[in-house]
């Protein structure tokens, strides 16, 4: 059961640099996305405005999928996974 | 008879009605029901019977890594709760109050508690006095009330059982290290226990809980896709414990406000279970967490001996698995593997007459 789980978790977790990517992942597929943010508020109530998505968390296991925020474009400074919830 | 034989046909679809899935999976099974308490479930045996095994788990790896069990009030002072501001703007919409009892109005009203953070610290603020008292690593398992606009049975009750485990320390590393240790625990409980894989890290400034300095998550996927946070852990750094006046001597003969920690899991996981697991065929249990591990179904059961000798696999088995006989008289078999699918039993066995000829 674990293992079903498991494959089902990879196969709904994508990577998205670009919000018009993060829309049409979570459009399509729900699941977790993947993503670089600036660490600002504005970015992540935007993201959650256009996207329904709140940010999951910032993973102990870290990933760099692109050097800028999904959102803005500045800097990036975390990895942050984001979701639709319950 | 005919209506029962296509008994799993009246669960909603779970591909095109997700959501209807769910609620029918919690009715039909007998999980939950609805009450007259707006937003607040029965739970009924089946379903208590998973939280039971979920407590037991849980109760044991706590108790093991240093965890003492204490119960505290459900009635909270409204006092006590303006002392961290973070922390009742955060709860305030949710919060439900007594304001009159014995027929008199009261002079405070007292909060029902949400979550109890307050009342920990005021009580860890009378008991303190050296460093030799920390660390103090108290949880109770309760029940909490959260006054939610909109709600669905498990993952979002008004009234919901769960654990809330509040520590204090020395240092902030050793608090850090509780908070981590905690999280560590709980996925154990939803990966080796409840068979969901996780996603652990820590919430942004805006997600995390109110009044902590830090909050870390797991976090679980859902078969629609959706993400459901299954437990949280929070480190609170001297945020309560300056308010509340939690000090102590330390070791230099100096007073010190002690670092805090909290952490929680609740009746959730039974939603969680249920949106991981759950197919079109039924609920899915996890054998370690399932009431019933196996389900023995007599066929042909009135022919000599085959309840018999159900009953006598059902005992050779007890010594190891939770087992019952489905011996009810007013269903056919077909009905009853239909429901062992609906429940999710783990393992069915069917006995019969030729079972016993074979012997
Ligand atoms: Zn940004």
């Amino acid at each position: 059961m674990f293992e079903l789980c498991k494959k089902r978790l990879e196969e709904k977790t994508f990577i998205a640099k670009t919000m018009e990517e993060f829309e049409k992942q979570i459009n399509t597929n729900q699941g977790y996305i993947k993503a670089m943010w600036c660490g600002s508020e504005e970015c992540e109530d935007k993201i959650k405005e256009l996207t329904g998505a709140h940010s999951r968390c910032m993973p102990f296991e870290e990933e760099h999928v692109s050097d800028t925020c999904v959102c803005c474009g500045k800097e990036a400074k975390h990895f942050v996974v984001w979701g639709r919830q319950y | 008879m005919a209506k029962n034989e296509n008994f799993v046909q009246d669960i909603a679809n779970i591909d095109e009605d997700f959501a209807k899935w769910y609620t029918d999976i919690v009715i039909k099974t007998e999980l939950a029901d609805y009450t007259d308490t707006k937003g607040c479930i029965a739970i009924k045996p089946y379903g208590y019977e998973i939280w039971e095994n979920i407590r037991n788990y849980a109760d044991k790896l706590f108790k093991e890594s240093g965890v003492k069990n204490v119960y505290f009030p459900l009635l909270i002072p409204e006092s006590l709760l303006q002392k961290e501001k973070d922390h009742v703007e955060g709860f305030a919409p949710e919060v439900a109050f007594v304001t009159e009892a014995g027929g008199e109005k009261l002079d405070e009203r007292l909060v029902i508690r949400p979550t109890s953070e307050t009342m920990f610290s005021v009580l860890y603020s009378k008991w303190l006095k050296s460093w030799r008292d920390l660390p103090m690593v108290y949880n109770q398992w309760c029940s909490v009330l959260r006054w939610e606009k909109e709600t669905r049975p498990f993952l979002r009750s008004r009234e919901f059982l769960w654990q809330e485990g509040h520590t204090i320390h020395e240092t902030k590393e050793e608090a850090i290290d509780r908070t981590l240790k905690m999280l560590e625990i709980y996925a154990k409980i939803v990966e080796d226990f409840l068979a969901i894989p996780t996603l652990k890290g820590r919430k942004t400034p805006k997600e995390k809980f109110a009044g902590a300095e830090e909050t870390y998550t797991i976090e679980t996927l859902t078969r629609d896709g959706r993400a459901l946070q299954a437990g949280t852990s929070h480190y609170f750094g001297q945020n309560f414990t300056k308010p509340f006046d939690v000090k102590f001597q330390n070791r230099e003969g100096k007073e010190e406000y002690a670092y805090q920690t909290s952490w929680g899991i609740s009746t959730r996981l039974i939603g969680a279970i249920i949106m991981a697991h759950g197919d079109e065929r039924g609920l899915k249990l996890p054998p370690k967490v399932a009431p019933i591990q196996v389900r023995i179904i007599p066929i042909a059961m009135h022919k000599e001996g085959v309840l018999e000798k159900a009953e006598e696999i059902k005992n050779l088995l007890a010594k190891d698995f939770r087992v019952d006989v489905d011996a009810r008289d007013q269903f056919s078999p077909g009905y009853k593997f239909n429901d062992c699918e609906l429940k999710g039993i783990p393992v069915r066995l069917e006995i019969g007459p030729r079972d016993i000829e074979n012997r």
